[in-house]
């Protein structure tokens, strides 16, 4: 089945009783039928032909049929730290968030201390827009079952699988850390002023625009081999700040990203002589403009282009992708 | 395979976060989390304990997922 589609497919698909991950405009989600389904706002999409921004069509992923279970519900800003409370024994949680808003933030910051958020696959995107549309409208989550939408809450749907297979979910991040500076900070947030280099402390943004960095490379944190970005928002010396698209962590070694060749060919070096048959994938939307994918593929890997990637945490510049494995 | 909460080798992973190289995503995120959690509390008693409850409770809810990581940590 070809991931794009018009409304009345979705909708026919629906009718079916499809369990369906659904993606695209505003107006089109909320027009389709209630069902087995969730759904996020945003115009951009890696499809099976590429990278493709359009209004008029829906991108629907569909859940397999052994996939049992399934609750859709959607959670205030105080009810987030509850998501793990829901985990299904042997499932997965997909969850997508709407930008800007304070879930966005609240999960970003605090979702890491969540007790028992690890034990289980949690997924899932950060909903956005149409970047020409910024200020004026704001995205939006869907709850298809009830028919709810909302720009505040979490919508996230929680799935079981058979004793015999498990959720495995993965990142491909190819940005590395360079051989530089190592960058730390003393507090969380998604803005700073100082930052300590090499364990000195100084102005981030002056040290950004002295060495004369390129903000499209995130800095780069190392999990213990996971390798977690945090994407450059802005710059801004006289106000002696930075922002960026996920928190910065006290405690995390970070440093600049060393730079990436042509984006979709790496990928594909990548992925290539990998079986990886993934249900969901998603990928940044600065990824989509910074290595203009618009036309280009991620070799079989489709999905919502989105403001903020999750696998357990808020990513940057990463792809996130679910595959289930047999036991 | 897993310990239980009360074995020393649970001290044992604790003094060692960070340096067993697993190669699954979760385990690799909440690893780092735990460490940072006992840095910023100064590797207290109290942390300690909460840490082993998580990791021993991650371990437990994947054991047959991340069999090659446990034999790694534990044996």
């Amino acid at each position: 089945m070809q991931s794009m589609m018009a409304i009345e497919k979705a909708s026919q698909l629906i009718r079916e009783g499809k369990c369906l991950l659904i993606s695209g405009d505003e107006k089109l989600l909320a027009s389709l039928p209630a069902g087995n389904w969730v759904g996020g706002t945003s115009p951009y999409f890696m499809t099976e032909d590429g990278g493709l921004s359009t209004k008029d069509k829906v991108q629907v992923l569909e859940v397999p049929g052994f996939v049992s279970d399934v609750t859709i519900r959607m959670y205030r800003v105080e009810e987030l730290s509850s998501i793990p409370d829901d985990y299904k024994p042997n499932g997965f949680s997909y969850i997508i968030v709407p930008a800007f808003s304070e879930a966005h933030q609240v999960f970003a910051h605090d979702c890491s201390t969540w007790p028992g958020v690890f034990n289980r696959p949690l997924l899932g995107w950060i909903a956005g827009i149409d970047l020409a549309d910024f200020g004026r409208v704001s995205p939006k989550v869907f709850n298809g079952r009830t028919g709810e939408s909302s720009s505040s809450k979490t919508v996230v749907l929680h799935a079981d699988l058979p004793a015999d297979k498990y959720a495995n979910l993965n990142i491909i991040n190819l940005f590395t850390q360079s051989d530089g500076d190592t960058i730390t900070f003393d507090q969380s947030g998604f803005e700073s002023s100082q930052c300590f280099v090499n364990g000195e402390r100084q102005s981030f943004a002056k040290y950004i625009k002295t060495r004369n960095i390129d903000t499209k490379l995130p800095l780069v944190a190392d999990y213990l081999g996971a390798l977690v970005n945090v994407s450059f928002q802005g710059v801004d010396v006289d106000a002696d700040k930075v922002t960026f698209y996920a928190p910065v962590f006290p405690g995390v070694e970070y440093k600049i990203a060393k730079p990436v060749g042509e984006y979709a060919a790496e990928f594909r070096h990548q992925i290539e002589g990998k079986s990886i048959d993934p249900m969901f994938t998603c990928n940044c939307i600065l990824n989509y403009l910074y290595a203009g994918l618009e036309g280009k593929k991620t070799g079989h890997m489709v999905g919502p282009i989105t403001f903020g990637e999750i696998a357990y945490m808020l990513l940057n510049q990463t792809l996130v992708y679910l595959t289930f494995e047999s036991k | 395979m897993i310990p239980s909460k009360d074995s020393p080798q649970w001290v044992l992973f604790i003094d060692r976060l960070g340096t067993v190289p697993v190669g699954n995503l979760a385990a690799r995120m909440l690893m780092t989390r735990l460490k940072m959690k006992l840095n910023f509390e100064k590797n207290s008693p109290e942390a300690r304990q909460q840490c082993i409850a998580e990791a021993h409770s991650f371990f437990v809810q994947n054991e047959n997922n991340i069999q090659s990581d446990i034999k790694l940590i534990f044996g």
